[in-house]
C-alpha cells in the first residue's frame, strides 16, 4: 500500500472516530440536561426557585462548552499522531534513499 | 526521487498544512465555546462570591483587611473574565473565591433565604465553573 492510501485511510478512521465521539457527546449532554431538567421539577415551590433556574441553565451551558472543548482537543490530538505517523514513515524512507547503493554481493 | 516527491513529500505537505489549520481547534473552541458560557455563568457565580464574603464580614468570619483582600482578588478574576486572556486567569486566583461562594450559599441556606435543592444547583454551577475554568487554562 503506498503513502498516499495509507493517508486517506488514517483520515477516514479519524474522521469516522471523531464522528462517533461526537455523537457520544450530544448523547452524554442531552442525557445531563433532561437529568437537570426533572432535578429542577422537583424544586418548585422551594424559596429562590428562579436562582436555580437560572442557575440550571448556566449548567447546560457549561456542559456544553466543556465538550465542545473535549471534542476539539480529541480532533487536534488525532491530527498530529496521524501527522507524527506519516512524518516518522518519510523519515524512514528518506533514510533508506540516502543510504550508499546496494552491492551484487548483498 | 519524483515518485518519492510525488507518493510521500506532497502528500506530507499536504497533511502538515492541513494540521496548521486545524490543530489550534482546540484554542478556537476554547475562545468561542467555553469562554462564552464561562461570561455568562459568571454573572451569576460572581454574586455568589460577593454573597459569600459579605456574608463573611456580617459573622465575623472575615476580617477587614481578608474582605478586602477577597474584594480585590474578585475584581482581579472579574477583569480576567471579562477579557479572556488565559493567562490573566490563571493569574487570578480562584480557589479561594469558590470558597467564598460556597460560604455564600450555605449562609443564605441558613438564613432560609434559598432552599437545599436551589442550594444544590447553585453549587452544581460551581462545579461546572470551576471544571470549565480548569478546562480553558489546559492549553495555553
Amino acid at each position: 500500500m503506498d503513502i498516499k492510501t495509507q493517508l486517506i485511510d488514517l483520515f477516514k478512521n479519524a474522521a469516522a472516530e471523531t464522528g462517533q465521539q461526537l455523537r457520544f457527546d450530544s448523547a452524554n449532554l442531552a442525557a445531563y440536561t433532561a437529568e437537570r431538567a426533572a432535578w429542577l421539577a422537583t424544586l418548585a415551590g422551594q424559596p429562590g426557585f428562579d436562582e436555580a433556574m437560572i442557575a440550571e441553565r448556566d449548567n447546560a451551558l457549561l456542559r456544553a462548552g466543556i465538550a465542545a472543548v473535549d471534542n476539539a482537543d480529541a480532533l487536534d490530538n488525532r491530527i498530529v499522531g496521524i501527522v507524527t505517523t506519516v512524518l516518522s514513515v518519510g523519515a524512514t524512507a528518506l533514510k533508506d534513499l540516502g543510504g550508499p547503493p546496494a552491492t551484487p554481493s548483498e | 526521487m519524483r515518485r518519492t516527491l510525488r507518493t510521500f513529500l506532497l502528500p506530507s505537505l499536504l497533511v502538515f498544512l492541513a494540521s496548521c489549520s486545524h490543530s489550534c481547534s482546540g484554542i478556537t473552541a476554547r475562545q468561542e465555546a467555553l469562554l462564552p458560557a464561562l461570561r455568562t455563568a459568571w454573572v451569576n457565580v460572581k454574586l455568589d462570591v460577593e454573597r459569600g464574603i459579605d456574608s463573611g464580614r456580617t459573622t465575623d468570619r472575615l476580617d477587614e483587611s481578608q474582605g478586602a483582600l477577597l474584594r480585590t482578588q474578585l475584581a482581579n478574576f472579574d477583569a480576567a473574565v471579562t477579557e479572556g486572556i488565559p493567562a490573566k486567569i490563571a493569574a487570578a486566583p480562584w480557589a479561594p473565591l469558590r470558597a467564598e461562594a460556597e460560604e455564600g450559599i450555605t449562609y443564605r441556606v441558613n438564613q432560609g433565604q434559598i432552599g437545599t435543592g436551589v442550594a444544590s444547583s447553585l453549587r452544581e454551577r460551581l462545579r461546572n465553573f470551576t471544571e470549565a475554568v480548569n478546562k480553558f487554562l489546559a492549553r495555553r
